[in-house]
């Protein structure tokens, strides 16, 4: 990795800073929403597992369009010509490459843990015990993860292509996961798929499929020509 | 001399064109080449299989003795670059810009970025976006300058340029070059003045392949402008020729590596009869590729 491609990809996300905040304002909105719903439904019927389940939504949502925004900076590189002026410098395309996508995996951790930050503070003020008795949850949590890994992946290996496929690739990728989900709960009010969901099925596909774009991104990448 | 650039029998090919077909060619450190060919010759194929942006199909490239593609940092870092487009950050100051740049080469010399940012008038204040042509010209001359480079690679670096910046840029080439007698520069351009004006000896691609290799004031000796009078069916593929243009009585044929014999060699192959056969010097060769371009 290089550290100068680094700090540009921190310049340049750093100026699209009125997105970033109108992001964060509407997650923290939302977050905010989420909390009464799941304490008037004690989590035990359909609407108040959705609702709960929408805070890790909410997550993914707003991380999604954060990997969007970074993810596509080597699309916007070459749209605009850019990667022409990098390619010339004395740094391998690989080192620019992992340079983008290590910026994109800190960007997203990141993400995730102010996020988590936000949502626990305002669990917590609005009702402690309520934390504490879904910190099992915590687990399923995670499976967010891979499937925000799935997202970033997809922006970097489709900006190491050409921006639109990446779209549409990720917009098909996206959509069967979030019906899935969705189905998940509706069918959970039936006794025995109560315990059901697709979405840890969803999240193991999503992190095979996260490291096979990513290899193939970034092979791409490193082995294109001007 | 150290031979700086070393191509043996390099063949590019982009699905089904060849853009460079076996080239084999040596520069040597302090050599001012230019790089001559009309659209499509191969100059900027040539140009990235040197800068290790593009790699091979077969034969072998050597820069500074490393592989360009392999070792793409080791040698960058000893080239200076210049296109006729110029795809810097709009958003970033000129000052941004250099701040980016600099840590790339460890050779860059702040003392001659000043130098060169007086001398061509950049303020650093500027955005890129806000730049004029002739001032982006400027700012990639600067950054292609000021970390000293051993070897210059200007791809049409003065296209769309008016005469004062071209000027501007040529004299600041003209003195890096002066001042770094062991400096090479590769210089691809249209214009015979600047090839009299930067550089000694000349390269002339012809649809891929380096059909002259020598100093210029021996184009005339090598290549021949021949007036064929034959039938406007006949075949002309075995003549090696860089150009040919039809006529109302035959062709007019540029043809390369002259010696004595060709001209029965070619009434032989077309069936025709040669009237006239006369050297073609620099602006005569650059002409001909205009008026057929057009």
């Amino acid at each position: 990795m290089n550290s100068s491609i680094i700090h540009l990809e921190v310049v340049r996300f750093l100026r699209k800073w009125p997105w970033i905040l109108a992001l964060i304002l509407f997650s923290m909105g939302l977050a905010q929403a989420m909390i009464i719903e799941p304490q008037t439904t004690n989590m035990q019927n359909y609407l108040g597992r959705v609702l709960g389940e929408g805070c890790y939504v909410n997550v993914m949502a707003f991380g999604i369009v954060l990997a969007v925004i970074s993810g596509a900076s080597l699309a916007s590189e070459r749209n605009t010509g850019t990667i022409a002026f990098l390619n010339r410098l004395p740094v391998s395309r690989s080192r620019i490459y992992w340079s983008k996508a290590i910026f994109l995996f800190l960007v997203g951790g990141t993400t995730l843990i102010v996020l988590r930050m936000v949502i626990g503070l305002n669990y917590f003020w609005s009702d402690a015990a309520y934390l504490t008795n879904n910190l099992a949850r915590l687990p399923s949590f995670l499976w967010f993860v891979p499937s925000y890994l799935l997202i970033s992946a997809v922006g970097i290996c489709g900006s190491a292509m050409i921006s639109n496929p990446a779209s549409s690739a990720f917009l098909g990728l996206l959509s069967p996961i979030a019906l899935a989900t969705v189905l998940a709960y509706i069918k959970s009010e039936s006794s025995w798929l109560s315990e059901v969901s697709l979405l840890p099925i969803f999240a193991a596909a999503a992190t095979v499929l996260a490291v096979a774009f990513l290899a193939l991104g970034g092979f791409r990448f490193c082995h294109s020509e001007d | 001399m150290e031979c700086i650039v070393h191509l043996e029998s390099v063949r590019k090919v982009f699905r089904d064109t060849i853009a460079v077909r076996d080239v084999c060619l040596n520069i040597v450190g302090g050599a001012r080449v230019g790089v001559v060919g009309e659209n499509g010759a191969g100059k900027s194929s040539l140009f990235n299989l040197i800068l290790g942006t593009a790699r091979p199909t077969s034969g072998d490239v050597r820069v500074f003795g490393l592989n360009p593609h392999l070792h793409a940092e080791a040698v960058r870092e000893r080239i200076g670059f210049v296109s006729a487009h110029h795809p810097f950050y709009k958003w970033m100051k000129i000052r941004e810009l250099l701040q980016f740049v600099r840590p790339f080469y460890p050779r860059w010399n702040r003392d001659f970025e000043k130098e060169l940012l007086e001398s061509l008038s950049i303020s650093l204040k500027k955005h890129v976006g806000e730049l004029s042509t002739g001032m982006l010209a400027r700012v990639a001359l600067l950054l292609s300058l000021a970390h000293e480079p051993d070897l210059l690679i200007f791809d049409e670096p003065f296209t769309g340029l008016d005469a004062v910046s071209r000027d501007e840029i040529q004299r600041s080439i003209k003195r890096y070059l002066d001042r770094k007698r062991d400096r090479s520069i590769l210089l691809a351009t249209h214009h015979p003045e600047e090839i009299r004006r930067l550089v000694d000896s000349i390269l002339i691609l012809s649809d891929g392949n380096l059909v002259y290799d020598k100093p210029i004031t021996n184009i005339g000796e090598s290549i021949k402008r021949v007036h064929l009078e034959c039938s406007p069916e006949a075949s002309l593929d075995q003549v090696a020729m860089i150009r040919s243009q039809r006529t109302s009585h035959g062709w007019i044929l540029i043809v390369h590596n002259w010696h004595e014999g060709m001209t029965s060699r070619i009434e032989q192959v077309s069936g025709g009869r040669v009237t006239d056969i006369c050297p073609v010097d620099l602006e005569d060769c650059l002409l001909i590729r205009s008026e057929d371009d057009e």
